[in-house]
């Protein structure tokens, strides 16, 4: 690996479906399993929803660390591997093959309501709850946020994505290209994850 | 006796569209299936929006088209009978009474998706749990047999394999009713109690992915 490799990133899997804070139980579902977790163990996997501050940055295992460490969670990076191992959380560098390999694997679903554009910034969408946007995303990516649940996998949804580009005449490489369309949602998703605007999930309705 | 049927929204909600800055918007977009329908106006998507129900009132009141039309009247729309009439030929809202063969044949050719998070029971109302986003009060608040199909609704393909997957989750517990492992009377409840979710943002009604690919396929 060059210097100039894209560091690997982490992404959680699955849906918070219960605190129940009393008994120290979290349960997340990823797909149709159910995974309690323990408040550290949760922790660490809110954690690789993004960055706390907001503040846009490669979100790799170093700077989960550093944040787990900062907020005096210990042992974060066993507790990362631990959540890897059990399905919950997934590591990928955006434009590389393991970012099309966790690609195939999951879905990205939706966990609010599209809010459109607005008069002050037609090229500008919003996702989040009325009254309350959680974050703003580019035409294309809104288009994914859409339509990406729909198919089995998120590569798909870019395959998909990228072939109606092309049959629109978009000249734009970017949203005609699949791998091109995945690396720049995955470099730019902590900022879906991070308000639970979107999860990945590993169930495919048929 | 005649019951009112309830009327339910169908799809995504994917807000406005306007196409050109400083100008209102053009339409409003809802994803269902395959398909993006447009709501030409803000009529279209105010009643459409009224027909997930009003928080305060789904919990007491069944949301029938007499209860949306009298919400409608307070927010100063008062022809909304002609509105949704077309939103019901348009397939963007059902008018259902549970317990009827076209409810039947609806929950076998629709499915839920759920959103939000599960937040857990409520600080001081035992037996009720949370459904909402980290950080803010709960978008709705349910009993345990909503929760359970807000949890696991959505993994079947429709919603009458959801009635039935969960009527037989129930039947493996050591205390259950009759009504709680009979996949028909389940379908039931849901639909009766369905408000309590869309009115929160808490799950949105699609046609089911056989149906919406059955639809792609013939229109392309």
């Amino acid at each position: 690996m060059t210097s100039d490799s894209p560091p690997l990133q982490v992404y959680p899997l699955g849906q918070l479906i219960g605190v129940r804070a009393v008994v120290d139980q979290f349960d997340v579902r990823v797909g149709a399993e159910l995974h309690s977790l323990t408040s550290p163990e949760f922790g660490v996997w809110a954690m690789a929803h993004g960055p706390a501050d907001h503040r846009p940055r490669p979100w790799t295992p170093d700077a989960l660390a550093g944040q787990a460490a900062a907020v005096g969670l210990p042992d974060s990076a066993d507790r990362l591997a631990r959540l890897e191992e059990q399905g919950l959380v997934a590591l990928a560098a955006p434009g590389t093959a393991s970012a099309q390999e966790l690609a195939e694997r999951v879905r990205m679903v939706p966990l609010v309501l599209g809010l459109g554009n607005s008069a002050e910034a037609p090229d500008a969408y919003s996702v989040g709850l009325p009254g309350r946007p959680l974050a703003v995303l580019s035409a294309a990516a809104y288009d994914l946020f859409e339509w990406a649940h729909m198919e089995t996998s998120l590569w798909r949804a870019c395959e998909g994505a990228a072939a109606t580009a092309a049959r629109v005449g978009i000249a734009d490489t970017t949203a005609t290209d699949p791998g091109a369309l995945l690396t720049s949602l995955l470099g730019d998703l902590h900022r879906l994850l991070t308000p639970n605007a979107v999860h990945l999930d590993t169930w495919a309705v048929s | 006796m005649f019951t009112e049927p309830l009327v339910f929204p169908l799809g995504h909600p994917m807000g406005p569209f306007h196409q050109h800055r400083g100008e209102p918007p053009s339409y409003w977009v809802v994803r269902l299936g395959w398909d993006s329908p447009l709501l030409p106006d803000q009529v279209s998507a105010d009643v459409w929006t009224l027909a997930h129900g009003l928080p305060d009132l789904v919990h007491e009141e069944p949301w029938t088209r007499s209860a949306l039309r009298a919400a409608a009247v307070e927010a100063g729309i008062h022809d909304s009978d002609t509105v949704l009439d077309t939103l019901v030929e348009r397939g963007l809202v059902v008018e259902l009474s549970p317990g009827t063969e076209e409810a039947a044949e609806f929950a076998r050719t629709h499915r839920v998706q759920s959103l939000l998070l599960g937040l857990g029971q409520q600080p001081e109302r035992p037996g009720v749990d949370g459904i909402g986003l980290l950080g803010m009060p709960a978008l709705a608040q349910v009993h345990a047999a909503t929760y359970e199909f807000w949890q696991w609704g959505h993994l079947w393909p429709t919603l009458a394999e959801a009635a039935e997957g969960l009527a037989e989750m129930a039947a493996q517990a050591p205390q259950h009713t009759r009504h709680q492992a009979d996949p028909a009377a389940v379908l039931d409840r849901l639909f009766r109690e369905l408000h309590v979710l869309l009115c929160g943002n808490a799950v949105y009604l699609d046609r089911s992915l056989a149906v919406a690919d059955a639809a792609r396929n013939t229109a392309g």
